[in-house]
């Protein structure tokens, strides 16, 4: 455990006071992630992973990059891509608020695991969060799942070294599921110390998919454990389809968010709920529009399909990610205006601390927008109310709705 | 041919066997004097790029020429990516995953 972080009480230390609103819930962002370490990995896998973790090389012009098994190698970016501005006079003549907030998040300073992280929290009215990796969001790139394994489990014994205990900061479990075997030692590991939830990535590089059964060994492990499964936007594949023109776009909606939709169809058609009618998952930071069209799809195809739609399930494909699925967004005004398509307790919200794209410090501004008209009861459960239910967080009682 | 094994410690699409860097290898150590094997600590492609990890700069500055000759010289596409480790603090965020561009 580090000493950095104590053992606060769940409720967050007041919000800054221009944060009013935010004192009225309780609030669990479903979606941060955490700066770890360089030796993240390093410190904890066996001699026979260490020359192949992901590291950062440098070139002979001296530029760093980000080197892993399985993608291209990420350019790291210290200054704005016109690189004849400098930093500093980049962040003076930016119009991006972000940077009055973060002194630097744009050049990744922010994340990490200190006092900062709880003063971020406070001002931006956060109780609780579920913690994702910022390096370990490659975990599952190499084709070898030993490594996958390995490196999972260095990033879960980091986790748990870091925020063991913690009544704020609750990580997620990586598993790798190419190997079933280690992934429900994996998550026996995690249920004994304490972890609340499990992340798999949405696609596997060997383009098995969640609905064959070789994969319920997993689904078995997690009901025993009583931790959802969580599919963050992005992961398990390079999402560096694209290059040139529109690159970064097509990339971002195509293949990162987008992948969550494959999983969510996986285990809503292929009758594992049947199996496993304990079980819940989560998608993460994809947004919540794309839901409602998704449910009717796969309710139109069970029609429609009927003689080739096997097995023959109990309920409509809809019908269990009601029952089983939850979905995160940040800021999604489609996704709210639609919630009662799929439902008000489906929906998760999260501010991606520290991402850029995300809407810390600007949460309070954002719910603003995001939750006009809604009921004071439906904002209650998407900020807080259902996440905390999903990853039995404790409620303080002035919060909970009978 | 070299007869030294081609470094290689990444399970990746190419494996150590792959006949061009095999040759590629060979050819600059011809024109570098002597074999670089021992001053590489990882040498293969990935989607089309040809990266080479040395063990230190000097290394780099003492074999990157020869190894980009051998290259052109089996007319192999794009230029060669010359890498050494570094232990520099870094962070990865999504939006670096998300970068379209091939740099």
């Amino acid at each position: 455990m580090s000493e950095a972080i104590a053992k606060e009480p769940v409720r967050a230390a007041d919000p800054a006071a221009e944060k009013a609103s935010l004192k009225e819930f309780f609030v669990v962002s479903a979606d941060c992630h955490v700066n770890e370490p360089n030796d993240v990995w390093a410190a904890r896998v066996d001699k026979q992973f260490q020359e192949r973790l992901p590291r950062i090389k440098v070139d002979e012009k001296g530029r760093k990059w980000f080197v892993a098994e399985g993608i291209r190698p990420s350019r790291i970016r210290e200054a704005p891509r016109d690189e004849s501005v400098s930093v500093n006079e980049f962040v003076e003549k930016s119009e991006r608020p972000h940077l009055d907030r973060t002194r630097g998040a744009m050049f990744q300073n922010q994340g990490g695991i200190n006092e900062d992280r709880y003063r971020d929290m406070d001002y931006d009215g956060i109780d609780c969060e579920i913690v994702f990796p910022n390096k370990g969001l490659v975990n599952w790139h190499s084709p070898d799942p030993a490594l996958n394994t390995a490196m999972c489990h260095a990033w879960n014994v980091w986790a748990y070294e870091t925020f063991g205990g913690h009544s704020r900061s609750f990580p997620a479990a990586c598993v790798a599921p190419a190997d079933v075997e280690a992934a429900v030692a994996e998550i026996e590991w995690a249920a004994k110390h304490g972890f609340k939830s499990i992340m798999l990535p949405p696609l596997m590089k060997e383009g098995k998919g969640y609905n064959l059964p070789e994969f319920d060994p997993i689904w078995a492990a997690a009901c025993d454990a009583n931790m959802p499964i969580l599919f963050h936007a992005g992961t398990g594949k390079d999402p560096r389809s694209a290059t040139g023109n529109g690159g970064a776009l097509i990339n971002y909606v195509v293949h990162a968010m987008n992948t969550v939709v494959q999983p969510t169809v996986e285990l809503c058609v292929s009758g594992v709920f049947d199996r496993f009618p304990k079980l819940k998952f989560a998608t993460i930071e994809a947004g919540a529009g794309w839901v409602p069209y998704t449910l009717h799809a796969m309710d139109f195809g069970n029609y429609a399909h009927a003689f080739w739609v096997m097995p023959k399930l109990k309920y409509k494909p809809s019908e269990y990610y009601h029952m089983h699925g939850h979905s995160s967004f940040e800021t999604d005004p489609i996704g709210v205006e639609l919630r009662h398509r799929m439902g008000v307790d489906n929906l998760l919200w999260g501010n991606d601390y520290p991402h850029i794209e995300g809407c810390w410090p600007h949460s309070e501004e954002q719910l603003k927008v995001w939750g006009k008209g809604l009921t004071k009861q439906e904002i209650a459960k998407i900020i807080g109310l259902n996440s905390a239910r999903l990853f039995n967080i404790d409620v303080p009682k002035q919060f909970a709705i009978a | 041919m070299t007869a030294a094994p081609i470094p290689c410690t990444r399970h990746d699409r190419v494996g150590t066997d792959d006949p061009l860097l095999r040759r590629v290898l060979a050819g600059a150590g011809t024109r570098h004097g002597c074999e670089l094997t021992p001053l590489l600590l990882a040498l293969y492609m990935h989607e089309g790029q040809l990266l080479a990890t040395w063990k230190c700069r000097k290394d780099l500055k003492s074999g990157s020429a020869a190894l980009d000759a051998a290259w052109h010289a089996e007319e192999g596409e794009g230029t060669i990516l010359h890498l050494v480790p570094s232990d520099a603090e870094y962070d990865y965020q999504e939006e670096v995953m998300e970068n379209p561009f091939q740099d």
